[in-house]
């Protein structure tokens, strides 16, 4: 135990003195404080947009389905994380070209300037928030759990989800975005680190890759189906799965940060070659080492455990600490990108844009850091007493996300849509994805689709519709967003002579 | 373009991996897994030279 709790002391510190080295090279404006001053190199951002994607997913609940439902849906996750990369040249490169542009902060401030419309602005701020905040409580929840149990009950829940919170406060506050960036590499390499030696490790304990494979087939054929042991993966779900991932990931907030972040569009031609390559070493892994487990465990009651459980009880202490800092390291860095992106929400939107129109840069870096100790300390406290609406809404967020995706694409893409018919497109999106996760609408109302399908069908239907009704946004905004400096494809033309 | 081409064949391929689930291979004693590795790897391959050119001539435009 002291081994474990070593390690995750040591990991704690680590993370303290990234802030602390950020916070030496900061400056006091906003964009410095919320966007790195625009700085961020190629590493750093290719690994920076790969830890704040990835949550603890990867090493609780990806294993934990894998175990529970079999190999079934590992296509899908294929498709919807490896085409990541066609999102990043389409819509990454024209943020990073908007941001660079027109001096954006916030993934709000970008829909307010090209829709002409602070309605738009707010109606986006709302549903970002609505969706984020439950995953910002969520993590430290998942933190308190988890150190929990590798540690045997040595942390408890509240002390483990406390500590997790202080830390993160205190490294986003010292550092702000580019201490976040370079905790976030630091993490994303441990979690990588992590996920392929627990596979390697895994497999040694079933007598290797080839003898480990002959038992799946052998004693868990139904796992290696494509609808799984107990069928759940239809082709409803296994396509609603694809899309509303793709999707959400596309209109993550802090994925706005990342992008905007960019030094270079170099910077993002190396997080889209890289992409593939690292999400495969994160997800296949844990996948796989699942199927394994299941061989060691094979009546786990709790099947998210299952990671969690071959280190503890298989591995040795210091193979724990690893993987307990490498569960850690995937949920703060999605924790720490959520709470920095809305704190520049509260500061640019709201504080600047209603409050103090006039706040110096230094005080804008103060509202920020005190919007992200109460975001932070909000999120613990939820996590301490989490209610019904936070449960309901943290099962909303994933399809809820994905709902701006019509409106997302219509910022760079379409000409002639309108600011009414963004806010109707989204708001009426949303509502098929709320009432279903609020339990309103039946689940089986849509079959085996996930709501947000039907969600994303009417958003875009909507937004085609209304726009037509409407009188057109104004040209030259619009002319802004379609001129020569926005063009994404002359990145893969040849210069002329 | 080719890049879209391939992604959309990625896609197509990746889809397909589920419809012939059943036909031999050798990862995991099944084809549709093999063949989705497969297919992945070659993905990443094309995403690497992709990424690795793209920009590129950004970069030779503002160097001359």
């Amino acid at each position: 135990m002291t081994t474990i709790l070593s390690i995750i002391f040591v990991y704690f510190v680590i993370l303290l003195i990234i802030g602390y080295l950020a916070q030496r090279q900061g400056r006091k404006t906003a964009e410095d404080y919320f966007l790195a001053n625009r700085s961020i190199g190629s590493l750093v951002m290719t690994v920076s947009v790969f830890s704040t994607l990835f949550s603890a997913f990867t090493f609780i609940a990806l294993p934990g389905l894998v175990y529970k439902t079999g190999f079934g849906f590992i296509p899908g996750l294929a498709i919807s994380n490896f085409l990541f990369p066609v999102v990043i040249f389409l819509i990454g490169y024209k943020i990073w070209l908007a941001g660079k542009k027109f001096g954006f902060i916030t993934p709000t401030e970008l829909f307010k300037h090209r829709f002409n419309s602070p309605g738009v602005e707010l109606v986006v701020f709302v549903v970002m928030v609505l969706l984020v905040m439950p995953y910002i409580s969520i993590q430290p929840m998942g933190g308190g759990y988890v150190l929990g149990a590798i540690t045997q009950g040595a942390i408890p829940y509240a002390a483990a989800a406390g500590i997790i919170t202080l830390v993160m406060i205190v490294y986003s506050v010292m550092g702000g975005f580019r201490g976040i960036a370079w905790i976030d590499t630091f993490q994303g390499i441990i979690m990588l680190l992590v996920s392929v030696a627990t596979l390697v490790a895994v497999a040694s304990l079933v007598g290797g890759f080839g003898l480990g494979t002959e038992r799946v087939v052998k004693e868990l054929p139904a796992h290696l189906t494509p609808a799984g042991p107990i069928g759940l993966w239809t082709w409803p779900l296994y396509f609603s799965w694809i899309v509303f991932i793709f999707f959400n990931f596309m209109f993550q907030p802090q994925i706005f940060a990342r992008y905007y972040s960019g030094r270079s569009p170099r910077t993002l031609a190396w997080t889209l070659a890289m992409w593939p390559l690292m999400a495969g070493f994160m997800l296949l892994p844990p996948a796989v080492a699942a199927l394994y487990g299941r061989l060691l465990v094979p009546d786990l009651a709790s099947a998210d455990q299952i990671i969690p459980i071959l280190w503890t009880k298989f591995l040795p202490a210091w193979f724990a600490g690893f993987g307990a800092a490498a569960v850690l390291s995937a949920l703060m860095s999605t924790a720490a990108g959520q709470l920095m992106v809305l704190s520049s929400m509260w500061t640019r939107d709201i504080y600047v844009g209603y409050l103090d129109r006039k706040a110096s840069q230094a005080r804008q870096v103060w509202v920020g850091r005190i919007a992200i100790v109460v975001l932070a300390v909000f999120g613990y406290a939820i996590a301490l007493h989490p209610p019904a609406l936070m449960g309901l809404l943290a099962g909303a967020a994933f399809s809820g996300i994905a709902i701006l995706a019509p409106a997302g694409f219509a910022v760079f893409y379409w000409r002639r849509a309108t600011a009414p018919a963004v806010m109707i497109s989204i708001v009426g999106g949303e509502i098929p994805v709320f009432f279903t996760y609020f339990g309103v609408i039946p689940k089986p109302t849509w079959g085996t689709f996930d709501a947000s399908i039907p969600g994303l069908i009417i958003a875009a239907v909507l937004l085609v519709v209304v726009s037509y009704l409407t009188a057109p946004p104004p040209k030259d905004v619009v002319d802004a967003y379609m001129a020569p400096d926005m063009d994404i494809f002359k990145a893969i033309r040849k210069p002329s002579a | 373009m080719w890049f879209f081409a391939v992604s959309l064949l990625y896609f197509v391929l990746t889809l397909g991996c589920r419809l012939f689930a059943g036909y031999g291979g050798p990862v995991l004693g099944s084809g549709w897994i093999s063949y989705l590795l497969l297919i992945s790897i070659l993905y990443a391959i094309a995403c690497l030279i992709f990424g690795l050119k793209t920009w590129r001539a950004e970069d030779e435009a503002g160097s001359r």
